[in-house]
């Protein structure tokens, strides 16, 4: 991945956002680590399981330790509701309200 | 990383479930005529395998449904409440509803709707009013608490096995109240992490009349797979009556994930097909044979000696034997019984006779006659459409069949059987029959016939197959659905069939469905045309014959006529049709074959008649494109292909140009 010159990133979950697909993610979300500002778009996420949450999970830690700042674009209904069914909305500083 | 995911398994679940809902619906219909207990244990089978699979495949709302259907199935089981219509008719509504949500799962839509919820507190309302108290249902089983304490802690494994502790929570949540508090301490850095693994626990209260064993189910496929401690909560809350604890929860999750839109998993459709293991079993002693008879030839080219050429034409006797019973087999995978079309029916009538008011039995024969599944698919709406119309215009009230010294309850038959290299399907009523005056008066309104005098019955049956002619108007008062039999019609002609009517007035109609046994191989006659090889289909092909110049006649506007048993059919040049050159022009030179379809018959003209051969057809469409007067391809022996006579087409082809 480039330098850190790179001031923003957006990380885009995909529809399908599941074990299959973690692996993609989670390079994506490791490059998104360069940048200071980092921004997750869960508004497309139509399916979403245990592995990808835990992924973000860690990935929240990790920016937090990093000290960078990381904002949600949206989050969509299954990712919220997957999200607060295990527990985790407050891990992934979700944003309080589900989106409409 | 493991590419294991859930959904992969919806499409057996899904099956499995449609499965259970026709067992479930047909016992219920037993039930309705008085039959024995077992069946309500049937039923108790079938939504409690519903509510499991879709609780663990993630379809809260209809695990929440069958939750309910379940407890009042419960009552019935254990003899709390006796099974009465209003049970029935509920349970029925219920097969019903899951029909629509197992639609709305393919097609990735939400489950729940309006209709669901209200049929869900029905359920309960009615799984609540015979319920003694909550209390009592309480203390009766003691292995129940007000709540429990889960400690979930899965292992790193769990989530690459294709188990998702996302799945088991809903599963949980549809027991009862939960407060889920995810445990992080064991969660790894970014970079020590591998994302299938799982590291994250759980500790979950879940509030609730739930017992122990329903929470061990919930976990029961990941037992080995997590550690798990289930302890009952200590500060005990009053319970909460069964019934309305039971609508309150799951309605919170059902309406969580009504909000949810799914996106279409059912694309690439492709279906799948479940086999007896005999018939598996047959497969591989057809293969074992064939691999011995391939080493026996293999032996016969390394120790190559003309002395023993008998030996060759013996394994290559049994080489053609093994291949041709290996391929009967292998299309009998495709093979299902029509019970599973026909299944459907028992309950069409009980509702359509009950509407209508009249009484109907139905005779259902010969359900174990084997169709390809690619044909029993398509079978179904026909047949719906005939079995309706059957009991709508076709069998009388009751007051009216005693006026006609009938029995005052109507006997609707279907009867599936092989007849020649076909299956047959048997439609038949003991009703009025076709009202031949209605049906002739409209067709003259609708400028069908010029006059109908001399109109055989036959002929005057085939008219209800005529576009746009609507039986509903016409044989019956009712409000009709106005159903054209013309699409029943084109609908068997697709599959490759045809329909015939019989009817007699006063005594009843008869529909008979022929169809193929296969769609994917046909019997067909090898005709060459100019350099060109066409495969006729043996089923359509009446006789082949030579003519003379004298027995053909031209006709203004270009066509040919040729007599055949006394009347003058068209020829149709196949080399014309279908642009091929050298092709012989004299009509002496070459073969009239004479074919039929939808009953009416054309010669079609050919260079000669080379041989017999089943031709396994090849979609041209898929392959090419569309073709008129051509159903497909096949590849020849020799490597070359050969397309596949569409006579139906060529016949429609030729009435138009006719009309033209």
């Amino acid at each position: 991945m480039g330098g850190k010159s790179k001031s923003e990133a957006r990380v885009s979950m995909p529809a399908d956002c599941r074990i299959a697909e973690v692996g993609v993610l989670y390079t994506q979300l490791r490059g998104a680590l360069e940048s200071s500002q980092i921004v997750l778009d869960g508004t497309t996420v139509d399916r979403v399981d245990t592995a990808a949450l835990q992924l973000l999970v860690v990935f929240q830690r990790e920016a937090k330790q990093r000290e960078r700042q990381l904002q949600w674009a949206g989050v969509s209904a299954p990712l919220y509701d997957a999200a607060s069914q295990l527990g985790l909305t407050e891990a992934l500083a979700l944003p309080a309200k589900k989106p409409a | 990383m493991s590419n294991i995911s859930i959904a992969q398994f919806h499409k057996v679940f899904f099956e499995e479930s449609l499965e259970g809902l026709d067992a479930m619906e047909a016992a219920l219909l037993a039930l309705d005529e008085g039959g024995d207990a077992e069946l309500v244990h049937s039923i108790f089978r079938a939504a409690h395998s519903i509510k499991g699979g879709s609780a663990t495949f993630g379809f809260p709302d209809m695990a929440a449904l069958t939750h309910e259907a379940e407890s009042l199935l419960d009552q019935v089981r254990d003899g709390r409440r006796a099974i009465d219509k209003s049970i029935i008719e509920l349970m029925l509504r219920t097969v019903d509803c899951l029909r629509g949500m197992f639609d709305r799962a393919q097609n990735g839509q939400p489950l729940a709707d309006a209709d669901s919820e209200n049929l869900k507190q029905q359920l309960a309302v009615a799984a609540g009013n015979n319920v003694p108290a909550a209390a009592n249902k309480a203390a009766a089983k003691p292995a129940a608490s007000s709540g429990w304490i889960i400690q979930f802690r899965p292992h790193a494994g769990m989530l690459a096995g294709g188990n998702d502790p996302l799945r088991l929570l809903r599963e949980l949540a549809a027991l009862g109240q939960l407060v889920v508090e995810a445990q992080l301490d064991r969660v790894p850095t970014l970079d020590a992490l591998d994302p299938s693994e799982c590291h994250l626990g759980w500790r979950i209260e879940l509030t609730g009349a739930v017992s122990q064993d329903a929470i061990k189910t919930v976990f029961e496929w990941v037992e080995d797979e997590c550690d798990l401690t289930i302890e009952p909560l200590v500060a005990v809350a009053p319970p909460p009556a069964p019934a309305v604890e039971a609508v309150a929860t799951p309605a919170a999750g059902a309406g969580a994930a009504a909000g949810t839109t799914r996106a279409a998993a059912s694309s690439n459709d492709a279906g799948s097909v479940r086999v007896a293991i005999d018939k598996i079993d047959g497969l591989i002693d057809l293969v074992g044979e064939l691999v011995i008879t391939q080493a026996m030839l293999d032996q016969f080219r390394e120790e190559f000696d003309p002395s023993r050429l008998a030996m060759l034409q013996h394994g290559l006797a049994q080489l053609a034997r093994h291949t041709r019973s290996l391929q009967e087999s292998v299309m009998g995978i495709r093979m299902l019984p029509i019970g599973s079309v026909f299944n459907r029916f028992p309950r069409l009538v009980r509702d359509l006779s009950q509407k209508l008011g009249k009484q109907v039995k139905l005779d259902l024969v010969g359900e174990h006659t084997e169709l390809d599944k690619t044909v029993l698919e398509k079978i179904g709406d026909p047949l719906v459409h005939l079995v309706r119309n059957a009991i709508d215009h076709g069998l009388e009230m009751p007051e009216k069949r005693r006026a006609a010294g009938k029995n005052e309850v109507g006997t609707l038959r279907l009867e599936a059987f092989h007849r020649g290299g076909s299956i047959v399907v048997e439609i038949s009523d003991d009703g009025a029959g076709l009202n031949r005056d209605a049906i002739i008066a409209k067709a003259l309104q609708k400028g069908l016939i010029k006059s109908g005098d001399d109109l055989s019955d036959e002929a005057v049956g085939e008219l209800i197959f005529q576009p746009g002619f609507s039986t509903a108007a016409v044989t019956t008062d009712l409000s009709g659905r106005g159903v054209g039999m013309d699409v029943v019609r084109r609908n068997v002609v697709d599959l490759g069939g045809n329909v015939a009517i019989k009817s007699r007035a006063g005594q009843g109609t008869t529909f008979t469905i022929t169809l193929p046994l296969t769609l994917a191989i046909i019997d067909g006659l090898r005709a060459a045309v100019g350099g060109e090889c066409y495969i006729v289909p043996l089923v359509s092909i009446v006789e082949s014959v030579q003519l003379r110049a004298d027995a053909v006649r031209s006709v203004t506007g270009g066509g040919e006529l040729f007599r055949f048993r006394g009347e003058y059919r068209p020829i149709v040049r196949l080399h014309q049709q279908f642009g091929c050159a050298n092709a012989r022009q004299n009509i002496e030179d070459g073969l009239v074959i004479v074919v039929e379809a939808d009953g009416t018959q054309i010669g079609l003209f050919v260079d000669e008649l080379v041989g017999q051969q089943q031709a396994v057809v090849k979609s041209l469409e898929a392959n090419y494109r569309r073709v008129d007067g051509i159903s497909g391809a096949t590849i020849l022996a020799d490597g070359s292909v050969a397309l596949i006579v569409d006579v139906a087409g060529l016949i429609r082809l030729q009435s138009r140009r006719k009309a033209a």
